[in-house]
C-alpha cells in the first residue's frame, strides 16, 4: 500500500502564496481558516539579507498525537496514510487542535460558517454553497484533498505551485518524485523532537 | 499573490495580505527604525511636498536604512468594502506629470521624498517638537 507524503524543497518555494489561495478555493474554507501556510524568516541584515519561505501543512504523522487524543474516534488514518477527521463523528472538543504541536487544526465555529469574505451582509453565493461541506463545530484539517486524489489528481496546493516546490507522491516507493528527492536529498521531518513520524518532509 | 490594483479588492487575497508583515505598512528600515525609535506597528505620518498620509510601521531589513517604501494597489480611494481605508497610496507622495509616468504601463515611474513623523506629535501643531524621525 502507498504511503502518501509530501516533500517541500526550500530551494524552490518563492514565497508566491498560490498555494495557499488554491487550498482555500478548493475546501472553501472561511475568514482565517488555512490548511496551509508560507511562514516567512528574514536571515541576515542589510545589504546581506534574504527571505526564507516555510510552507506548511498537516504532516499525516504516523504516531498522530491527534488520533491518540480524539476520544470519539472521528480522527483516523486511511490505509494509504492519510489522517482524515469524520466530521460526523466529531464532538468538537478541541482536544486533538490542542494535541496537535504544529498547530495545524482548526476548530470551525458558526460565526465562521455565517461570516462573508466582504465582511457585513449577505454571503455570496459561492460562500454559502462550498460552506456547506463543513459542519459547524467540528474541528478540521488538511487531507491532502482526499477527494482529488482518489481521482488521481494532485492536492489542489501541489497542481497550483508554480515552482514546483512541492512534491506530493508515495514515499515508499523509491522511484516516486518524493521518493527519489528523499534518497538524494537526505528530507528532514518538522519538529522530529516531538516523535510523531511525519509524512511531510523538507530538503534544502 | 499580487495582482496590481485588484489585490485590495479580492476578498480570498484579503485574508492573505491583512496577515502580511509588510504589505500595508510603511516599510523603514530595522536598524534606521530601531535608531529612531519606532516599532513594528507604530502608527506614523507620512508627509511629503504633496500630501499627508497616516500609515504604519513594518520594519525590515530587507530595503535600504534611508528609504521608506509602500506596497502599490493598497490606499485606494474607492468606496469598495475591503479596499478602502487599507494601506496608503504612493501616488499622491509623487510628482503627477507626463515626464514621470511611465509610457508603457501608464504607473508613475518616480519616488518622492518624505518626512516621517510619529502620529503622537502631530505635524504643524507644534514644529519644535515635530521633528521629523526619518
Amino acid at each position: 500500500m502507498a504511503r502518501l507524503g509530501m516533500v517541500f524543497d526550500l530551494k524552490r518555494c518563492i514565497g508566491c502564496n498560490a498555494c495557499v489561495i488554491a487550498c482555500k478555493m478548493e475546501n472553501m474554507l472561511p475568514e482565517g481558516v488555512f490548511f496551509t501556510r508560507v511562514f516567512v524568516e528574514e536571515i541576515g541584515s542589510f545589504p546581506d539579507v534574504r527571505r526564507v519561505y516555510i510552507p506548511t501543512l498537516c504532516n499525516h504523522c504516523e504516531d498522530a498525537p491527534c488520533q491518540k487524543a480524539c476520544p470519539s474516534g472521528a480522527t483516523y488514518t486511511r490505509d494509504d496514510g492519510v489522517v482524515m477527521v469524520d466530521q460526523h463523528k466529531c464532538i468538537g472538543c478541541s482536544a486533538c487542535a490542542v494535541a496537535c504541536p504544529y498547530d495545524n487544526r482548526t476548530q470551525l465555529t458558526k460565526e465562521d460558517l455565517d461570516s462573508s469574505y466582504i465582511g457585513e451582509g449577505e454571503q455570496a453565493a459561492f460562500e454559502g454553497s462550498r460552506y456547506e461541506r463543513w459542519l459547524s463545530g467540528t474541528v478540521t484539517k488538511c487531507d491532502f484533498c482526499s477527494r482529488r486524489v482518489d481521482e488521481g489528481l494532485e492536492p489542489a496546493c501541489v497542481a497550483s505551485c508554480p515552482t514546483d516546490a512541492r512534491i506530493f507522491g508515495d514515499l515508499d516507493d523509491p522511484h516516486s518524485a518524493p521518493g527519489k528527492l528523499m534518497r538524494e536529498r537526505n528530507g528532514r521531518p518538522p519538529l522530529p523532537e516531538k516523535n510523531t513520524r511525519p509524512k511531510v518532509f523538507y530538503v534544502d | 499573490m499580487m495582482t496590481y490594483a485588484d489585490t485590495a479588492t479580492n476578498p480570498i487575497l484579503k485574508d492573505l495580505y491583512s496577515r502580511d508583515p509588510h504589505l500595508l505598512k510603511v516599510v523603514i528600515n530595522a536598524d534606521s527604525g530601531a535608531a529612531r525609535g519606532l516599532r513594528d506597528g507604530d502608527p506614523v505620518w507620512v508627509e511629503s511636498r504633496f500630501a499627508r498620509a497616516e500609515g504604519v510601521v513594518g520594519l525590515t531589513q530587507g530595503i535600504h536604512p534611508e528609504t521608506a517604501a509602500v506596497s502599490g494597489g493598497f490606499g485606494r480611494w474607492t468606496r469598495h468594502p475591503l479596499a478602502q481605508e487599507k494601506g496608503i497610496s504612493q501616488n499622491a507622495h509623487l510628482a503627477m506629470d507626463i515626464a514621470h509616468t511611465g509610457m508603457l504601463g501608464g504607473s508613475m515611474e518616480t519616488v518622492g521624498k518624505v518626512k516621517i513623523y510619529r502620529v503622537d506629535i502631530p505635524p504643524g501643531s507644534n514644529r519644535k517638537s515635530a521633528e521629523p524621525v526619518l
